[in-house]
């Protein structure tokens, strides 16, 4: 007869079984949250390394070639090009933004002229010809276009229809299936276009400082290992060979770069809201393991006074908690694994590169499972260790005792390992150490604030006395020993804080973009003005407006060679203005002053001067690149150097949509330059005007593109509300997490209120007492709880303002109140459904018990 | 250990237990007794007089504030909570008033837990043997709220008797049953007493119970007298 560690483990495991068997009710709430928690990190993280695989299996493909070489607004010339063949086949491509013209009608369209080698990888592909089954030569043949099949309905076109781009007229051969270089493009201007390189031409579009992307896309032979080292050997050879033009050299992973940045910091934002939804989860785990075991304390009280040790007691509850951290787990993945495959579809039209290798992911699913278990754990460890203390006596004594929570040192221990190992498999999965740390700091205050909004509320109900029976237990309710106050104060608290700081954030933007759009932007930016245009466009923006409501401003491409007499590479440039060195940047002159310009340093020059360039630079420029005002600034216009004395520094608001340039020379020299002109207009009754402007400038000026700024922010509004609603999404799960919780939490304390419930009703007390009390203690934890997350969501939403640079912040009470008013709504409701049993039942049946 | 040997042994016993205010509620007081193997002692009282509390302390569920408790031959004083529940695997069997069956499980198992944590083989076969000695060899597969009173009562007797204990505390063995199921209850205590040479200890109000065995003691805030009348031995 002996008892050893295997019959403890068989032992465990089969009574764990049996616990399962009877008692799988009383883990709705923790399976739910478990589930929650577990499929949004395994959906977050499958997606995200299918998207990353994706990217990296085809960047190549999505690059068009294994390096790319980038000048911007000139084309490489013919002695250039063939340069480049010594690395390998080399295909061109070129991209700009047009207008295109069916009939009546005009639209905004992004162009790409290829030639006969693209693409070097991947292919081409065509949902419909005409005729059918066209090769790519043949549609692009004799200006023939493939476009985007949205644009064919868009302007009621068919195949074969002929439209006007430039000075062109082309004929609509096919609709693109898919394009192997198109990678995401969170924001476009117009549907896509393509045709060949000598169609381009004919379109009379490209002259010099036109604002076209050119691209040399390189396929080199198999033996040459692209990579970065390669590249800044091939961009030294090509600077060497030709300083005068500004090179920029990518490889497939660089191509992407931005890209993968934006995908790293979107999955590490998804992975946060993941782990902040699964540690609101892991509350509602923690309090449905002590509601259990509070329920198993006769039985655990048996199994002690059987001869079960606390190793056993603690060996067989943990196994029960462990299986269930892993059906739900299991549960969590297999949804994960459904959701996945159904979001497919819906990711593929952002990101059509992606191919569809979804389902259950391995690493993924694991890491996800891995969470699971190790928040389940953290979360049950006081409950569990409580477990172990139960006493035997308790089948002697009395069965209303309070199941307090383990506040041991050894519970304090194991907490603190089971945070390390969170922490550690975090930081290991994290590309973003820094957001994690930052993160994890922003969970811990939040812990500590509603911690001590608890304690806080719990030390007012206690202070506080009153005479009316009802109201005075309620108050008793909130502080009693037992009380899941913290439990509901913390769900409340951080879903609601959360939720009210992402929508006054959304809410501020989205009226600071209105009112730059009604008050402030231009109605029309009209672009690619050629010198021999100008006065002609003019005269023709002056026949809708006057000339107090007309800019145009010049504009060649120059890069900043030196800084203050040093080199730029020499030079510290801060991170904020490191765009403004990097490759060419479109340079104005004026002779006097732009009406919106805020100059805050120097002067303007006089409106008649003559003399060595002076520059106006933005004020960023002084602060962020170590230039004073009386410094040099040189730049490289068409391979000449200019070298210009800085003399004013602009305050620049580029989000005001207003035409800006980060620099304006003096007139003098650069006049003879060849350049294009940009102009800006403000119209009254915009939007009849602008249609009726844009019309005109398209049917009179074929190659000059108008931007309408409405549409610009219209398109820029559908996308914040695209990413608001995505991140309202993961804020509703997390908000769904926070009810589950809730719901435990407030049902959590039925049997301790339904002894004092009987006693009052035996005393005289009326269904509509108890109904008023439960109210008022749960209206009570609701209203101070959401005002607090109310005051902490507004703090939160400032600081995310603040930090995207806005100047002022509206408090927009409505919204905080509004929540408030739901919030409380809610809670009530649940609390009501949760406890409808204690206003109902009878007192005699429980107390005929006791 | 020989039938006329001290298997319990109470030394000046106090018992204090702390109030909701830390104020100290005196409930045993310098109580001595010994409890012969194999005899059959009854504790009687008033509500509160303090017999649950002398149970306990003698299950070790309950550490005295004074005094030294030698039960089975083991000073079980100062043993801490895992060495007492050791401590009971093998000597201590206990009876409720409330049976504290484990809901979750069948008859059998409720049984059978008790021999699976003192580390016996064959735990099935000697379970379903407990069930037939108690009469209930067709309720093996029952769960607890599918019996009766009488019948939790009967399972709560074979779990107790099934590893053999050396005592057998009953705490109001009867208290929840019919005059019919009480007598049933009474009668398989007393046999499965005998059958294993068990000593017996308990707690009643039932004086017909009382009166059954032959030791009976008294207990009257916190203070034990022997009930010489009824001293048979």
């Amino acid at each position: 007869m002996k008892t050893n560690h295997t019959t403890t483990v068989n032992l465990a495991v089969n009574l764990a079984f049996k616990e399962l068997k009877h008692g799988w009710q009383h883990f709705t709430v923790f399976l739910a949250c478990l589930v929650l928690g577990v499929t949004m990190m395994a959906v977050v993280n499958t997606l995200g390394t299918v998207v990353k695989n994706s990217l990296t299996n085809e960047a190549q493909s999505l690059l068009g070639g294994d390096m790319e070489i980038r000048i911007k607004g000139m084309q490489a010339s013919a002695e250039q090009e063939r340069y480049f063949t010594q690395y390998g086949e080399v295909s061109y491509v070129a991209t700009l933004r047009s207008m295109l013209h069916f009939k009546a009608n005009n639209t905004l369209v992004e162009i790409k002229a290829v030639d006969e080698y693209y693409p070097l990888i991947g292919t081409l592909t065509f949902r419909q010809t005409l005729p059918k089954n066209l090769t790519a030569e043949a549609v692009f043949a004799d200006n023939g276009i493939a476009i985007d099949p949205q644009l064919l309905s868009q302007l009621s076109m068919k195949l074969g229809d002929e439209v006007i781009i430039g000075n062109a007229r082309y004929r609509i051969r096919a609709t693109i299936g898919r394009e192997p270089d198109q990678a995401v493009q969170v924001f476009t201007f117009g549907p896509r276009v393509m045709m060949s390189q000598a169609s381009l031409v004919q379109s009379g579009l490209v002259s010099t400082f036109s604002l076209v992307e050119h691209r040399y896309r390189v396929r080199t032979p198999d033996k040459v290992v692209v990579d970065d080292k390669y590249e800044e050997q091939v961009e030294l050879e090509l600077k060497a060979k030709f300083p005068n033009t500004s090179w920029r050299v990518g490889t497939g992973t660089d191509g992407n770069q931005s890209l993968e940045q934006f995908l790293d910091q979107l999955i590490a934002f998804m992975n946060l809201s993941g782990l902040a939804t699964f540690l609101i989860a892991g509350i509602g785990i923690g309090s449905s393991v002590r509601t259990y075991l509070e329920k198993k304390s006769t039985t655990i009280a048996v199994l002690k006074v059987q001869g079960a040790a606390r190793r056993t007691v603690l060996s067989i509850y943990s196994v029960v908690v462990g299986m269930l951290a892993l059906i739900g787990g299991i549960i969590g993945i297999s949804l994960a694994a459904m959701v996945t495959v159904a979001l497919m579809p819906l990711l593929a039209t952002v990101l059509p590169s992606i191919v569809g290798e979804t389902g259950l992911y391995g690493p993924a699913s694991a890491l996800a499972l891995w969470y699971g278990v190790l928040i389940t754990y953290l979360f049950s460890v006081p409950a569990l260790l409580s477990a172990v203390d139960i006493k035997p006596a308790l089948l002697f004594r009395s069965k209303t005792a309070v199941f307090e929570l383990s506040s041991t040192k050894t519970s304090h221990l194991i907490i603190l390992l089971l945070l390390m190992l969170l922490f550690a498999t975090l930081l290991y999965n994290a590309n973003d150490r820094g957001l994690i740390v930052g993160a994890l700091g922003v969970i811990c205050v939040a812990f500590i604030l509603f911690g001590l909004c608890t304690y806080c509320i719990k030390q007012l109900t206690r202070a506080i006395k009153v005479k009316t029976p009802w109201l005075q237990l309620a108050l008793s309710n909130v502080h009693r020993p037992g009380a899941t106050t913290g439990t509901v104060v913390f769900a409340i608290g951080t879903s609601l804080t959360v939720l009210i700081a992402l929508t006054l954030t959304e809410a501020n933007f989205q009226a600071r973009i209105q009112d730059i759009a009604t008050a402030r932007a231009p109605s029309l930016f009209i672009i690619d003005i050629q010198p021999h245009q100008k006065s002609a466009i003019q005269q023709l923006l002056r026949e809708f407006a006057d000339p107090d409501q007309i800019t145009l401003s010049p504009m060649v491409r120059g890069r900043i060679t030196h800084l203050a007499g040093r080199p730029v590479a020499e030079v510290a440039v801060d991170e904020e203005i490191q765009w403004a060195v990097r490759g060419d940047r479109g340079i104005s002159y004026s002779a006097v002053a732009p009406d919106n310009a805020d100059i805050i340093a120097g002067q303007w020059w006089s409106a008649d001067y003559k003399g060595e360039p002076l520059l106006s630079v933005d004020q960023r420029f002084i602060d962020g690149m170590d230039v004073n005002i009386g410094d040099t600034i040189t730049v490289k216009i068409l391979g000449e150097a200019i070298t210009a004395k800085v003399v004013n520094a602009r305050k620049i608001d580029y989000s005001s949509f207003q035409l800006n340039f980060a620099m304006i020379l003096s007139p003098g020299d650069i006049e003879e330059f060849p350049h294009t002109s940009l102009a800006t207009i403000y119209l009254e009754q915009a939007a009849n005007q602008e249609a009726k402007l844009a019309s005109r400038i398209a049917k009179e000026f074929p190659g000059v593109t108008a931007i309408r700024t409405r549409e610009v922010i219209a398109l820029i509004k559908t996308i914040m509300n695209n990413i608001a609603t995505a991140l309202r999404l993961t804020v509703g799960i997390s908000l769904l997490a926070g009810l589950l919780v809730l719901t435990s939490a407030l049902s959590a304390t039925i049997k301790q209120r339904m002894y004092d419930i009987a006693i009052l009703k035996v005393l005289g007390a009326s269904r509509g007492d108890i109904l008023k009390s439960c109210s008022a203690e749960w209206l009570l934890l609701g209203l101070i709880t959401s005002v607090v997350a109310a005051v902490m969501g507004t703090l939160g939403a400032m600081l995310i303002d603040a930090r995207l640079g806005a100047q002022e912040f509206a408090f927009m009470p409505q919204i905080s109140l509004g929540t408030i008013a739901i919030c409380l709504i809610v809670i009530w409701t649940i609390g009501y459904i949760g406890n409808r049993a204690l206003f109902n039942f009878r007192p005699a049946s429980l107390l005929r018990n006791e | 250990m020989r039938n006329n040997e001290a298997i319990i042994s109470l030394k000046n016993i106090a018992l204090s237990l702390s109030g909701p205010n830390k104020k100290l509620t005196h409930i045993l007081h310098d109580i001595s007794l010994q409890v012969q193997q194999g005899s059959a002692t009854s504790i009687v009282g008033a509500s509160g007089s303090g017999k649950t509390s002398l149970m306990m302390l003698m299950a070790g569920v309950e550490k005295p504030t004074k005094g030294e408790i030698i039960v089975a031959g083991q000073d079980i004083t100062h043993f801490n909570e895992d060495q007492l529940a050791l401590f009971r695997r093998e000597n201590i069997g206990i009876v409720f008033q409330n049976f504290h069956l484990i809901p979750t499980m069948t008859a059998c198992e409720n049984v059978k837990i008790a021999l699976e944590l003192a580390g016996f083989d064959n735990c099935q076969s000697r379970a379903i043997e407990s069930l037939e000695s108690v009469g209930l060899a067709h309720r093996l597969h029952h769960y607890p709220d599918q019996l009766s009173g009488g019948e939790q009562q009967r399972v709560a007797l074979a779990r107790a008797f099934t590893t053999a204990p050396k005592i057998l505390l009953a705490d109001e063995p009867t208290g929840n049953l019919d005059s019919e199921n009480g007598q049933q209850v009474t009668e398989l205590l007393f046999k499965l007493k005998a059958t294993h040479n068990t000593t017996l200890v308990l707690i009643t109000h039932d004086r017909h119970l009382a009166s059954l065995t032959s030791r009976q003691l008294v207990i009257h805030d916190g203070t034990l007298n022997e009930n010489e009348s009824h001293h048979n031995g």
